[in-house]
């Protein structure tokens, strides 16, 4: 083998799956373009593309830090990939009260105004691309459930908020005794010092942070049928 | 030699961050509070210090003397590669301390802070375009198998990092496609770093110490070219079912089925030269790590085969615990072995000192070989039933954390095996450095001793090599 052939050999070799499986679609994927609506399918007209808010990049600031990318995936694969969109909560609902099936696969505009999309490595832990609407629903219920045990004694001011609920678990995973088996690291040095009969202590902004981010991850709203492809079957229609 | 320590040390302090990683994924509530020691930190600072810490240092240290013994030349610029070294080290150690301090970057094997990678580029310029000179500039002559892989490995190497780094860090795209190129510096730092690094070491020593030919050159052909072609285009699988082109995690998981047939190309070769010589195997050191290392070179190959066909077993890897399994196969198994296997082999030249002890020698190969199959065959396999678990949306999802829990336990046991045998190891390299090593004529041999020894009886001699006048 001679010094030139080996040179353009490495050259070529590396250099054609370098060029067209990393750098071109790198560059050609660099721009978001909003999704049209087909009005005979989608019986509407404009087009998609949604917004996301919450502290966003901060958020995800900490949630890259703190490695929770190690074991918490943030991306629900189409059925041709896996079985994430059966499972409960994880793509959306279901049975929504309000919006029947929500559920979806990840879309290209989940990821906006991040950096880096948190895919993740494993899943020692749920996915997280619905978490926010997952724990929307569980706040609910329990709101419902308090008030029903509470009667007239129940006031608004006594109403759980999801936020309180993620900063339950972020400062201890295993606190809810249904969640006993969590392996989760708690992230205790990401709230103040707990006072006196305080179960979950004040959080400090990174905390506010890192809940105002995965608060955002609601990502079952609905989309264009040209980008469904998992769209619910004609007789649950 | 420099090389070799530090990354031995560094492989010590990865090894003791890998085992609190797991041991918290096991009990959470392990030094809890402490926020340098989250889980999470933690986990990323053990494969930084694994990846760049040890592997990389002990691949630059052993393509350096590679390349140097194979054109025949002597380093010409040892001074500036030690500095480089140095800086190395201080590069690594600044980024380590900072992902456990918390400004990790979040992209995975990528932890150090954006600013560290431009540093970690230029030294690594000044440790190995010395080696690429002394290459171009050779004497005329056949190039070795062994050469082809190790200055594959020195184009590769940069080539990938840099890539990442100006993509991800610099230019910024679509945080999708930034994953996506994660997930392929990470497969391509495996399979065109460290794999042909490997290899490079494999088919220099298995005919150096049998004595005999390379088995198959076209063998070997093809094990090179299939690597070169087949590898940079694997990785993306990790992205399956990401709103990413469609093509791109599918042409990942083609790729990764493929690399069954370099591995196993290089595997078999270098296999068979090692068995022409069986008595040699049983003796010497270096061959019986190198040999383990092959080995795990052949399972890393099968198990890519298996783990990523798109059909049945990639939903089931892509997010369980066999991608640590392999990550570990990779770089423990299959490179860090024959990394041993060359150390045993390079130490005594450089340092003119015979290793000390044959038991040391022997308790680090049986347990760190314990340890690393342990892990990585717990990983892969376990791993497999844990992803079985994830795709069973019918059960509740804490049965299938429940399936990678034992297994995650049996890691965190084997791991301390591995620890343990390296301590032994490291002690070992660092009174050889300090050159207190056996000054013998005779290499230190795994054999029984009343094997008849071609070298005459035991005795010290003066080191000074042949030429020079004996006292009296």
């Amino acid at each position: 083998m001679t010094l030139r052939f080996f040179t353009l050999g490495m050259t070529a070799s590396f250099g054609t799956a370098w060029l067209f499986a990393v750098v071109l679609p790198f560059f050609k994927t660099r721009e978001l373009k909003p999704v049209p609506y087909v009005e005979a399918i989608d019986e509407k007209t404009g087009v998609y593309f949604p917004k996301r808010t919450g502290q966003i990049t901060n958020g995800a600031k900490v949630y890259a830090q703190n490695g929770c990318y190690v074991c918490h995936t943030q991306v629900v694969r189409p059925t041709y990939a896996g079985n994430d969109f059966h499972r409960d909560g994880w793509a959306g609902f279901k049975a929504d009260p309000d919006r029947g099936d929500t559920r979806r696969e990840s879309n290209v505009f989940d990821y906006q105004n991040e950096e880096f999309a948190q895919i993740g490595l494993m899943r020692i832990g749920p996915d997280l691309s619905n978490v926010g609407a997952r724990y929307a629903k569980a706040a609910i219920a329990k709101n419902t459930e308090l008030k029903e045990k509470l009667g007239d004694a129940w006031n608004d001011s006594m109403k759980i908020t999801p936020e309180d609920l993620l900063f339950e678990h972020l400062h201890n995973p295993r606190l809810n005794v249904d969640m006993r088996w969590s392996t989760c690291p708690a992230v205790p040095f990401l709230f103040e010092k707990p006072k006196a009969d305080q179960v979950t202590p004040a959080p400090k902004p990174e905390a506010r942070a890192l809940v105002g981010y995965l608060m955002s991850m609601k990502k079952d709203d609905a989309v264009p049928a040209s980008m469904n492809y998992s769209p619910p079957k004609p007789a649950e229609k | 030699m420099f090389f070799f320590t530090s990354g031995a040390v560094w492989l010590a302090l990865s090894l003791i961050l890998g085992i609190i990683a797991v041991a918290k994924m096991v009990s959470p509530e392990l030094l809890d509070g402490c926020p340098m020691l989250t889980q999470g930190r933690v986990f990323a600072a053990h494969i930084s210090t694994l990846v760049y810490g040890w592997g990389c240092q002990a691949a630059f240290g052993v393509l350096i003397w590679l390349v140097a013994r194979l054109t025949r030349q002597e380093n010409r610029a040892s001074g500036i590669v030690l500095a480089a070294g140095h800086a190395w080290n201080l590069v690594v150690a600044v980024g380590t301390i900072a992902i456990l301090a918390g400004y990790g970057t979040g992209v995975p094997w990528m932890e150090f802070p954006a600013m560290v990678w431009p540093a970690l580029l230029a030294t690594y310029t000044l440790i190995a375009i010395w080696t690429m000179i002394q290459f171009r500039v050779r004497a005329a002559g056949e190039v070795y198998v062994s050469q082809w892989f190790a200055v594959g490995a020195l184009i590769w190497f940069p080539w990938i990092v840099a890539t990442a780094y100006v993509l991800i860090f610099l230019v910024g795209g679509n945080p999708l496609m930034s994953a996506a190129v994660a997930a392929w510096f990470r497969s391509g730092l495996t399979y065109l770093f460290f794999v042909p690094t490997a290899a490079a070491v494999a088919y220099y020593l298995a005919p150096k110490i049998t004595g005999r030919p390379v088995h198959s050159y076209s063998l070997s052909l093809i094990g090179f070219w299939t690597l070169a072609i087949v590898g940079p285009w694997a990785g993306m699988q990790k992205l399956a079912g990401a709103p990413i082109p469609f093509f791109l995690p599918y042409l990942g998981a083609a790729a990764a089925v493929l690399i069954g047939v370099p591995t196993a190309a290089i595997a078999i070769s270098t296999l068979r030269t090692m068995c022409a010589a069986p008595e040699k195997f049983a003796a010497s050191p270096s061959l019986r790590f190198s040999s383990a290392g092959v080995v795990c070179m052949l399972l890393l190959g099968v198990a890519s085969v298996f783990t990523n066909l798109p059909d049945s077993t990639l939903p089931l890897s892509q997010f369980s615990i066999t991608a640590y399994g392999m990550d570990i196969l990779a770089i423990y198994g299959c490179f860090s072995f024959l990394m041993f296997g060359a150390m045993y082999f390079i130490v005594p030249r450089v340092t003119r000192r015979e290793w000390l002890s044959k038991r040391l020698i022997k308790l680090h190969f049986l347990f760190s070989m314990y340890g690393v199959i342990t892990v990585a065959v717990l990983s892969v396999l376990g791993g497999l039933l844990h992803g079985q678990g994830q795709e069973d949306f019918k059960f509740p999802w804490d049965s299938a954390v429940a399936r990678a829990y034992p297994y995650l336990i049996a890691t965190l046991i084997a791991w301390c095996f591995v620890l343990f045998s390296n301590f032994f190891f490291c002690m070992h390299l660092l009174l050889m450095w300090m050159r207190l090593g056996r000054r013998s004529s005779h290499p230190t041999l795994l054999g029984h001793a009343h094997v008849e020894n071609p070298h005459g009886p035991e005795g010290d001699i003066d080191n000074a090599g042949p030429g020079s006048v004996i006292a009296h």
